[in-house]
């Protein structure tokens, strides 16, 4: 497990005034003045570097943001992160990405785990609906790659299956405790691996409008999965020895399956493939990502 | 298909070689793409291919395509000669 604190959101309103500032969006900020009893500072406002304590609160890009800060210009001051949306689980995370010139940048060092997290639990009434779907599946993509990974252990794999098992008992109803499985997902993730979901998602993210990496993930669920286990029969062995129930899995990713979005990005995915399967995230997934593999895809041989 | 051909087929699909840059006599040296990724999508695509799980100090082990189909046939995989 990591050295993150997670601290209870009754103590982070009671941080003290002198020498803490919060830190989020334009659109949380009302919500939070009423709440905190220190300074709430809206992006794209900085905070001065050298303050003791700051509180960010928002969604991956801007804990992403407050985590390369504090590394580059305030590495004392005591950073908690709260998110705003589930799925990055960027508050859990010692991985924070960086847009320069419209390409993401990720840079891993354990100085960008966040101090602390908490969760703010009127925070998950404010997402939009799209948003909490995208990011249910960007949840289940991390819970679910992680676990196939082959660089995953079998340590790591029990606790992938306990995480899954919460997973499938949760509805896909928004609620404060998907940030908790995000953060949970996001840390054991964090320590295995991912696959090819990412590495198409990764690849597809610069070039398509509207399609951001909870939506792109969101979309590559269910094919993917299915790909995988047609290719690979450690996807079944793993999901026996480890008590995870396909079917079940099966069946909750197809709910969180979007078929407008999945044949809106398939043109893309033909068009690139040859990129996507270079991805150093496609390299490392559970089954082989051929060069014929996209045929697959094109087929729609998850469907059947 | 033999196993020699899915063995080939299997190095120019994790490696990402044409047909003209395999051999048998292909080195790790030889293939920028052999790196540590490419050893575990290798070892992956061999237990997907062959159905032999390599060990992690197996599979940094190997140094070339000789090397692979030794593995395997003392594990059990027989290649035509």
């Amino acid at each position: 497990m990591s050295d993150q604190v997670v601290v209870p959101w009754d103590s982070v309103c009671q941080l003290p005034m002198g020498g803490t500032i919060a830190w989020t969006l334009p659109s949380l900020s009302a919500t939070l003045s009423t709440v905190l009893p220190y300074p709430v500072l809206t992006a794209p406002g900085t905070p001065s570097p050298g303050i003791p304590r700051l509180v960010v609160v928002g969604g991956g890009s801007l804990i992403d943001h407050a985590k390369l800060w504090k590394r580059q210009q305030s590495p004392t001051t005591w950073l908690c992160a709260v998110p705003s949306l589930w799925g990055s689980g960027a508050e859990a995370s010692s991985v924070a990405v960086e847009t320069r010139g419209g390409q993401k940048v990720p840079f891993m060092d354990a100085t960008l785990l966040p101090d602390a997290r908490s969760c703010f639990p009127t925070l998950a009434d404010t997402v939009p609906p799209d948003y909490a779907f995208w990011g249910f599946g960007d949840v289940w993509a991390h819970a679910l790659e992680g676990f196939l990974s082959p660089l995953s252990s079998d340590e790591l794999r029990q606790e992938f299956a306990t995480l899954l098992a919460d997973l499938l008992a949760m509805p896909l109803v928004p609620s404060a405790a998907w940030f908790e499985l995000s953060a949970r997902a996001c840390d054991l993730q964090s320590r295995s691996g991912v696959g090819l979901i990412h590495g198409i998602a990764h690849e597809l993210e610069p070039r398509l409008h509207g399609y951001g990496h909870a939506r792109l993930c969101t979309a590559l669920l269910w094919p993917v999965f299915r790909f995988n286990a047609s290719r690979s029969p450690k996807v079944e062995t793993l999901c026996t020895s480890f008590g995870v129930s396909m079917d079940a899995v099966g069946e909750r990713l197809q709910s969180l399956f979007r078929e407008a979005d999945f044949y809106a990005i398939l043109p893309s995915m033909v068009e690139h493939w040859g990129l996507m399967i270079r991805n150093p995230l496609s390299r490392i997934n559970c089954a082989v990502a051929r060069p014929d593999a996209i045929s697959y895809f094109q087929r729609r041989e998850f469907a059947s | 298909m033999t196993n020699r051909s899915k063995l080939k087929q299997l190095i120019l699909d994790v490696f990402l070689l044409s047909e003209e840059e395999y051999s048998l006599n292909l080195k790790r040296e030889d293939i920028q793409t052999w790196d540590s990724l490419g050893v575990v999508s290798m070892a992956v695509g061999i237990q997907e291919t062959f159905g032999y799980h390599l060990r992690p100090e197996q599979a940094t082990a190997i140094a070339s395509v000789s090397d692979i189909i030794q593995v395997l046939t003392e594990n059990g995989v027989h290649f035509d000669v």
